[in-house]
């Protein structure tokens, strides 16, 4: 087997001197030119490498360093063939579990202590998935779940915690060239309490970052996590967390109580507020948006939504466990307590455990995201992820836009600290929303456009404080290797005689197809079944226009997001068919439609 | 990554531990086993690895009795796994087995990178024998303004190429138009294909070089271009891209390393299939007459 960057028994590199990156980062990073309208950065928030425990049992030895090449273009060894991403990335964090940091240091570093213990020897051995899972089983997932001590007993302690998340900082460090590839510290504190999906992605801004990651082995309340990030900002680190896969958490993540069964009240939305600017929207586990059970109207909501992973450790579908409803629920919590707990804005991510951030092009899914568990279209078309969902219901995952005014660690992390971020299922669409008054109809240029959204409205992720019905500016573009643009819809929750409604109107259509009603007509822009390719022939590959809300009612507490919807493209499954002869069951789909989700604009009373 | 571990405190004693062990064997050779007389030595730097480990573990010094402990253990371990080696114990072990193999797959990467050191000369070597990785790929400088698919039928198109030719300024409405760059230095073929859609590059391969031409399709829109340079295709020279280089071999070299050190070890063996059932293939590959 072939292992390139795994540890070696002599010192080649012993000579080698290194410099200080951290401290050359921080010059050059107030050396990059800033541009004030701000540029669309794409990037990666969720992937985990070989040292991620789970990760390294299903066969992945890539380390941060490997992670960070691949986002940079370069192509790298996984799982056995060569792969790259078409396009590089704008910016990466790995996010490695920081349960069992010091496990994977002791796996992946030979001549570390407990290298050669049986058991950590049987997790690098580990001969097939059978093998594999039954492991991760013993000594991943039932800790977990609770109850015992978490640790394998090859564990050497905290120090060598310390050791792996060093060794995560170097790579970061070691990557980072502000102004065109951004890299920054994070991790991921990982807790499922009764098979809920509690995890949070935790980003710090700069090289301020403790000696050590807080795990759920230290605290698995979402509280505790945050009462250790309040003492991080107390000694002066800038961190908040994402927590993602609600639509995993049993309805627990827009809860009306903490998870010790207290009625949530106004300390705890605060908290809440304070740590959480961002959720996941979207990732290789599914889309957590809506589903078309609870939200019938919605006639896009079908849109990857991993139903399988009701199959699996009881997470059965509940209406609390999405987006949509945590966005209206918050909404009504301002409404009661004065304080939004759930005010989040979009992030997309994969979640991959390969290594591979952003791999997410549907035409470029060859190595699959799980390492054994779906290395080959046979195994794709046939696998369950073990523990999770059917393989089939996976998608290559999102991607996260940042609108910021440079490519440099502090300007990223403070727009998404600002929420000024978009989601998309994967292409590189881009979308502008202002809420304001006085938009004109029409702009003489892009920069006219934006200058005039920034001077009379609120971005992306910002309050609207205004007396009168709001303006929308809401734009957007085409990616340009895929298909033109189907439409631009608002999506409207408020919170009104007690209950929570959410209402989708579309805003602008491709090719005039918007009538007075406020119906389009469809698109009728199928792909090509033998090819995968699109229609490059219908849609629009810009998209503008000024909405106001006809049904405005300035005592309302509302929330207000923009949905950017392309035409139909191919989905993995459909080129795995056509590539590698396999077949799929018919009820998986072959045929998507890919999008765009803008952080949400809010109207608070008082 | 080896540099990272070079730097790894565990690392610098195992490597040292190494060359004691060496300087050890040369200078002592160990006595014939069995003879009742061999030699455990408890040296400073066994004794200081011994109690590192320990402190890993329980994150506190050792206490005299906690020493006692650790060499009790330790002596136990080395006598037992001395014995265990003369009586045969590893053998068909297959633990033992991978683990020793993996030693091996380790210790060819490190032999192949020994061998095959970063040397100036074998870095151009690399540069020149992998194009693959080196080539810049052709590149274009160029203006360009744009009008939509629904803008195709436009008379605009035509009147401004007129403008544009004869020295006039791009028109107010379409400096940023779909917030594209007027202006683009040279970008090589694959990197406009994903600014403007497939087949952008190969189009503007055509077009001549310092005048207003057009209008090119892409999957934006229609573009009147004016290329100002055509970088043809070219190998990055060694000097410029020297770092790139030495990072590619490096990871590279491990790549092969394995691979190779086992062709030419296995060159050492002859493999006879005895067993049914092995595909022919495999059989082609491995058996030697």
């Amino acid at each position: 087997m072939i292992r390139p960057g795994c540890a070696h028994i002599l010192g080649i590199g012993l000579l080698a001197a290194m410099p200080a990156p951290a401290a050359m980062a921080q010059t050059a990073e107030s050396d990059v030119p800033k541009n004030p309208l701000k540029e669309a950065y794409f990037g990666e928030q969720h992937v985990h490498t070989g040292v991620s425990m789970d990760a390294f049992i299903a066969g992945n030895r890539l380390t941060p360093d490997d992670a960070y090449r691949f986002a940079q273009g370069e192509e790298i060894m996984v799982n056995g063939s060569m792969h790259k991403i078409k396009r590089p990335l704008d910016f990466v964090a790995v996010t490695d579990h920081s349960e069992f940091m010091g496990e994977a240091y002791s796996l992946m570093n030979e001549g570390a202590p407990g290298y050669d213990d049986e058991v950590a020897v049987a997790f690098r051995e580990a001969p097939d998935l059978k093998t594999a899972l039954g492991l991760y089983a013993e000594y991943v997932l039932t800790p977990l779940a609770g109850g015992g001590d978490p640790h394998p007993e090859f564990f050497q302690g905290e120090e060598a915690i310390k050791s792996t998340w060093k060794k995560n900082f170097e790579a970061t460090e070691k990557h980072y060239k502000p102004g065109k590839f951004t890299t920054i510290h994070a991790y991921e504190w990982t807790s499922a309490p009764g098979g809920s999906n509690q995890h949070r992605n935790v980003f710090f801004r700069d090289t301020n970052v403790p000696d050590m990651p807080f795990s759920s082995n230290e605290g698995a309340d979402p509280e505790m996590l945050w009462a250790w990030m309040q003492a991080q900002r107390d000694d002066g680190k800038k961190v908040f967390a994402i927590p993602h896969n609600s639509n995993e958490s049993k309805g627990l993540l827009f809860a009306e109580a903490s998870l010790t069964g207290v009625p949530i009240g106004k300390d705890y939305a605060e908290t809440r507020a304070s740590m959480e600017p961002l959720i996941e929207m979207m990732q290789i586990k599914g889309n957590s948006e809506v589903v078309p059970n609870f939200w019938p109207r919605d006639e896009f909501a079908d849109f990857e939504n991993a139903t399988t992973i009701q199959q699996f450790n009881g997470r059965g579908f509940v209406k609390e466990n999405f987006v949509r409803y945590g966005l209206g629920r918050g909404v009504k919590y301002h409404a009661d307590l004065g304080v939004n707990p759930f005010k989040y804005g979009f992030v997309g991510g994969t979640d991959s455990h390969n290594g591979t951030p952003s791999n997410v092009e549907e035409d470029n899914y060859s190595v699959g995201s799980h390492g054994l568990a779906d290395r080959t279209a046979e195994v794709r078309a046939t696998s369950n992820l073990e523990g999770e969902m059917l393989v089939a219901d996976m998608n290559p995952g999102a991607l996260t836009a940042v609108w910021a005014e440079s490519n440099t660690r502090g300007a990223i992390w403070d727009s998404m600290m600002a929420k000024e971020t978009f989601a998309t299922s994967g292409p590189r669409m881009k979308v502008r929303v202002f809420a304001g008054q006085g938009f004109a109809d029409k702009y003489d240029s892009y920069e006219a456009m934006v200058t005039d959204g920034y001077a009379k409205g609120v971005p992306m992720g910002g309050d609207y404080t205004g007396s009168e019905a709001p303006q929308f500016l809401v734009w957007a573009m085409k990616d340009p290797i895929g298909p033109n643009l189907d439409r631009i819809q608002i999506i409207k929750g408020w919170y009104a005689d007690g209950e929570m409604k959410d209402r989708v109107y579309d805003v602008v259509a491709s090719g005039d197809r918007l009538q007075a009603d406020g119906k389009v007509t469809p698109i009728d822009a199928p792909i090509n079944l033998e090819t995968g390719a699109f229609n490059a022939e219908k849609g629009d590959p810009e998209l503008m226009a000024v909405w106001t809300d006809p049904e405005w009612d300035a005592a309302q507490e509302a929330f207000y997001y923009v949905r950017v919807l392309q035409l139909p493209t191919a989905r993995w499954t459909l080129y795995d068919e056509l590539r590698a002869g396999v077949k799929y069951p018919d009820n998986v789909k072959r045929e998507i439609v890919e999008r765009a989700w803008a952080s949400p604009i809010w109207h608070e009373v008082n | 990554m080896l540099r990272q571990i070079a730097r790894e405190p565990l690392f610098h004693f195992l490597v040292l531990g190494g060359l004691i062990f060496v300087a050890w064997s040369w200078l002592a050779p160990p006595e014939p086993a069995g003879s009742g007389d061999e030699v455990i030595v408890i040296d400073q730097s066994r004794l200081d690895h011994l109690q590192t480990m320990w402190k890993a573990q329980w994150k506190r010094d050792p206490a005299p009795e906690d020493v006692a402990a650790i060499i009790d253990r330790h002596l136990q371990q080395e006598v037992f796994y001395r014995e265990a080696l003369q009586m045969g114990l590893d053998r068909d072990d297959e633990i033992i087995r991978t683990r020793l193999a993996q030693k091996m797959e380790a210790v060819a990467s490190d032999l192949s990178s020994l061998m095959q050191p970063a040397t100036e000369e074998k870095l151009r070597a690399f540069h020149a024998a992998r194009p693959d990785l080196f080539t810049l790929p052709q590149a274009f400088a160029f203006r360009q303004v744009l009008y939509l698919p629904s803008e195709a039928g436009d008379a605009r198109i035509k009147t401004t190429l007129a403008t544009l030719r004869s020295g006039g300024a791009v028109p107010a409405d379409r400096r940023s138009k779909l917030s594209l760059p007027l202006d683009w230095p040279l970008t090589s073929g694959q990197d406009l294909n994903n600014a403007f859609g497939g087949g952008f590059a190969k189009a503007l391969a055509k077009l001549p070089v310092g005048s207003w031409s057009g209008p090119v399709r892409s999957g934006l829109g229609l573009h009147l271009v004016q290329v100002t340079e055509i970088q043809p295709e070219r190998l990055a020279p060694f000097d410029e891209i020297r770092d790139e280089v030495a990072r590619q071999y490096e990871y590279y070299t491990v790549l092969d390393a394995q691979q190779r050190v086992f062709k030419e070890l296995l060159g050492k063996y002859r493999v006879r299939f005895d067993a049914q059932g092995v595909p022919d293939a495999v059989i082609q590959e491995y058996a030697r007459p």
